[in-house]
Formats: structure tokens, sequence, C-alpha cells
């Protein structure tokens, strides 16, 4: 998991595998670096291939856990298979997602 | 020369110089070079040796292994035990470095011995040394075995322990899986004119899917498939609260309110908002959501009112299979909003047409190149066996499914329900 500041906004590049596997990897540093963040996050999902359920309820905890401080979680550069996912469980209703890095960032500025 | 060399050693230093000079007359030498070998464990021999320089080593093999007993230096006698008790060698003897041996045969030996009490005394000191040493390491072996039994014997007794701990975990989860298979709707209603089976399997002991057929007041059915987020324990958990709260809402109304006969939609926003509801407040922190379609059909007309909680949408086969389309999607899933509306929305099953309702373990089972059933393949499945009855329909795509995965783990649990409305 990749994770650098790009202004004040906390860019996170998760993995190519998010199965239980892969939650289970990243879920406890993910929390934390999000957590002592508070402020805007940005999670660019331009290499996750695969979702499964754990994955969906790992992104929705730490949306909760930084929109109570101001913050928020948005996601970028999606797969087609993945947007799929997040279409059918309406969980594109719970994120603002944008196609790229480079355009959610922009929506960060605004 | 050889007279004076041998002089020098305490085994010879007692011999008149006759007898030394005669014996140094006719005895034979070995000059070995580093590594070369005096003889082999087992050869038959009867001379022994006396080290005027260099040293050699005494080796023994166990399992092939070899070990070094001692190192024998200038001065010192090789090879005697043979000689005395006319047994083959009992040790394998190597130079270490280049030395030089004076051969003693029998009757030297006996000679030597003879002019020389002391040398008698002190080769029965070496053999009792020998002895004790053996003894000794014999000894040190038993224990090291021991310690190793010892070791051994707890390492099993903690694997046997382990075993029985998950023997109990493994039986627990047997009656679980019991428990949970009882959850499952024991038969399915089949409306007339109407076909309904369905099927679910666990990726683990117990599962995070479920399917229900709840008979509704008025003849109609209420078809539910569900996918708990994750799997295992944590997911079956609430799979147990969440099919108890969504069968006990849709059924109470019209168990406990005089019959009173609900219109489907209010069966379904009840129903739903009350296990939302539920979720939400009581189990907030666990962040845990159930995606779940949920439809009410009406078998004499068809009609299809429904809610997709977050759910693979379901799909609708036409009588010659060709056409094959998605429900809409819908809401959210289960357990993350509290103040989640359902929205219903509204389809209809026309003659000879079928619903088929499944989670994402269908289509999202790997094979062992990792890649995915699909959409398509499930398509194409279905096309395939537009003719065939619900039930084997419902077995030819979970054959299908595993056939695909190839012997690849579960890695998801998987559930199908296909109804279908007779031509």
């Amino acid at each position: 998991m990749n994770v650098e500041h790009i202004d004040d906004v906390l860019v996170i590049e998760l993995p190519a595998r998010l199965d239980a596997v892969g939650v289970a990897a990243i879920e406890g540093n993910l929390a934390e670096t999000v957590t002592a963040h508070k402020g805007k996050v940005l999670a660019d999902m331009s290499q996750v291939n695969f979702v499964a359920s754990l994955a969906l309820r790992m992104l929705l905890t730490n949306l909760k856990a930084v929109q109570p401080l101001g913050g928020d979680l948005r996601l970028a550069g999606m797969q087609p298979q993945i947007a799929e996912i997040f279409r059918k469980s309406r969980f594109d209703t719970l994120f603002k997602i944008y196609p790229d890095r480079e355009s959610a960032l922009a929506t960060y500025k605004a | 020369m050889l007279h004076d060399l041998l002089r020098a050693v305490p085994w010879f230093e007692h011999l008149d110089a006759a007898l030394l000079g005669q014996m140094a007359a006719s005895m034979g030498q070995r000059r070995l070079d580093a590594g070369e070998v005096l003889f082999h464990q087992g050869d038959t021999g009867y001379d022994c040796f006396v080290i005027l320089s260099g040293s050699l080593e005494v080796l023994t093999f166990v399992n092939e292994v070899e070990h070094q007993l001692e190192v024998y230096a200038a001065g010192q006698i090789i090879g005697e035990m043979a000689l005395i008790d006319r047994s083959p060698r009992s040790a394998t003897i190597r130079a270490v470095e280049p030395s030089h041996l004076v051969v003693i045969t029998e009757s030297d030996f006996k000679t030597l011995i003879g002019s020389n009490p002391e040398l008698a005394m002190s080769m029965l000191r070496n053999g009792t040394t020998r002895v004790r040493n053996t003894n000794q390491r014999m000894i040190g072996d038993l224990e090291r075995k021991n310690a190793e039994l010892l070791k051994a014997y707890q390492q099993l007794k903690a694997a046997q322990a382990e075993l029985i701990r998950l023997n109990r975990i493994e039986q627990e989860l047997a009656v679980a899986r019991q428990i949970q298979e009882s959850f499952l709707p024991r038969t399915l209603a089949q409306p007339a004119g109407w076909q309904v089976a369905a099927y679910s399997r666990g990726a683990q002991a117990v599962g995070g899917d479920f399917y229900d057929c709840i008979e509704l007041s008025d003849g109609r059915l209420g078809l539910v498939v569900a996918d708990a987020c994750g799997k295992g324990v944590t997911a079956a958990l609430f799979v147990a609260l969440s099919r108890s709260l969504l069968r006990a809402a849709s059924l109470a109304p019209w168990i406990f309110q005089g019959g009173m006969v609900l219109d489907p939609e209010s069966i379904l926003t009840g129903a739903l908002w009350l296990v939302n509801d539920y979720i939400c407040r009581e189990h907030a922190e666990s962040n845990m959501f159930i995606t779940l379609f949920y439809a009410v059909l009406d078998p004499r007309s068809g009609n299809l009112a429904y809610v997709n909680a977050g759910h693979n949408p379901p799909l609708l086969v036409d009588a010659p299979g060709q056409g094959l389309r998605e429900l809409e999607e819908g809401t959210l899933p289960i357990g993350i909003m509290a103040s989640q509306e359902f929205e219903v929305q509204h389809s209809h099953v026309g003659p000879g047409e079928r619903l088929i309702l499944f989670s994402d373990g269908i289509t999202e089972a790997m094979n062992t190149a990792g890649e995915p059933f699909n959409d398509d393949r499930l398509h194409a499945v279905l096309r395939e066996g537009v003719a065939m009855p619900t039930q084997d329909l419902v077995s030819m795509v979970i054959r299908q499914v595993d056939a695909y995965a190839a012997g690849a783990p579960q890695a998801d649990d998987m559930t199908l329900m296909i109804v279908t409305r007779a031509a």
C-alpha cells in the first residue's frame, strides 16, 4: 500500500487484490493512516482488479471515520469491473468517485 | 636408524638392545599421506602399529555418517584390540597428516609385552580407559536420546491437545452448520403453475449467504437472496440475525394483526425498514452490511414487487431463453444507513419466463488461474438450460461453476434460486 501526501490530500494507492487476505493485510495500517490524517483522503484504485465485500466494508469504515472530522474519502481510477460492483451494491452513492487521480485532486482543490 | 627411532618410543625403551636390534631388522614400516586410510572398520588383520611420527584419527560410521572418536599421536599404539581378541577392526584409522608407523606382528607384540610388565599394565590401563570412555559415551548418547524422546513426547502431547481443541471447534462448527441449514426453508413452496428451486453452499463451514421463500398472506411468496459481508462465522451470525428478523417482520402483521392482508409494498418496506433499523442501531460499530434482494411474487398474476438492497441484480429470462435482462439496481445494502428509504420496484414474470436470483459467489467463482466465472458464463448456462426443469437447471449451473473452478478453493459463499413460471 503506497501512501503519499499531495498538498493537503492523503493519497493511498490500494493493492490489486482486495479479497479477504488482501483486506486483512492493509486494513489496520489503512485505518491508522486515515484516522491520523483526519482530512482529505483519496484512494487511488487504478491497480485494484478484485474487490470482495470486505473491501467495501473497509472503505465504508474509513469513510465513516473521516466524515465526522470534516474529512472525506474519495475514490479514483476504478477499473470497469470494479465500478460495476460499486454500481450493483449502490456503494457508488456513498462515495464521490472520479475517473482518475488528477480529476479527484482537482475537486479537492476547488 | 629405525633402532634409534624405536628407542625414543616408550614402548621400546625397556627392550634390551639385542632384542630391539633384531626386531628393528625384521619390522615392517608404513608411511601414510594425510587422508590415507591405514585400515577400515570391519577389515580382518592381526598386526598392530606404533606411531613414530604424525597423527591418525579413529573413525566410526553411524548411518553412513562419519564420527571421529579419537586422534592418536606419535608414541601411541594402534590396532592392538584386533590383535588381542582376533576380531575384525572395530574402527577405521586414517592419517591426519603424513605419518610414519612401524608394524608390530603378533610375535613382536608378545615379545614387547613380555619384556615390559609396565607396558602390559599401561596397555590394560588404556584398554580400561577406552571401555570407560565408550560406556560414558553410550550413557551420554542415551541421555541425549532420552531428552529428545521426552521433547518429542511433549510436542506430541501438545499437538494432541491442539487436535482435541480443533476437533471441538470442528464439532461446534458442524452443529453451527446444522443450525444454519435450519435457517434455510425446509421445503420450497410450489404454487400451481410455478417451480421454485434453490441451492446454497458456504465457502467455509458456515456461510454468509442465505435464501428464503416465505409463504405470505393471500398465497403470495416472499423470495429472498442475501449475502452478508465477509464469510465464515461473523457473516453467519448476521445471516441468522437478518434472516430471522426479515421473516418475522414479513409474517408478523399477518399473524399478529388478525390476518391483515398487506399490499406487497408495505410488506417489503416494513420488513426491510425494521431489519435495517435494527442492525444500524444495535450493530453500527461492527460496520457489517448485508446485500439483500427481496421480492413479493403474486403467482396468480406473475406480478413482482421488489426491493434490491445493494444485491447483484437478479436476471429475468424470457421463454425462448434469448432475452435475458437484469432487474434494476436499487438502494444501498442493509446495515449502512439508519434512515434508508427502500424504494419498491415492479416487474412481471410472464408465462414461460424465469427469475434467477443469485449471489456473487456464483459469478465470481474463480478457476485455478484466478479468473472469475463471470456474468457471461452464467448467461450462457441459463440459455442452454432454458427448457430444463427448474431443479435440474439449478443443479446444472452449480455443476458448471464447480467444473469451471476445477478444484480451486471456493472463495465465496454461493447461492442460487430459480423461479419458473409455466408457459
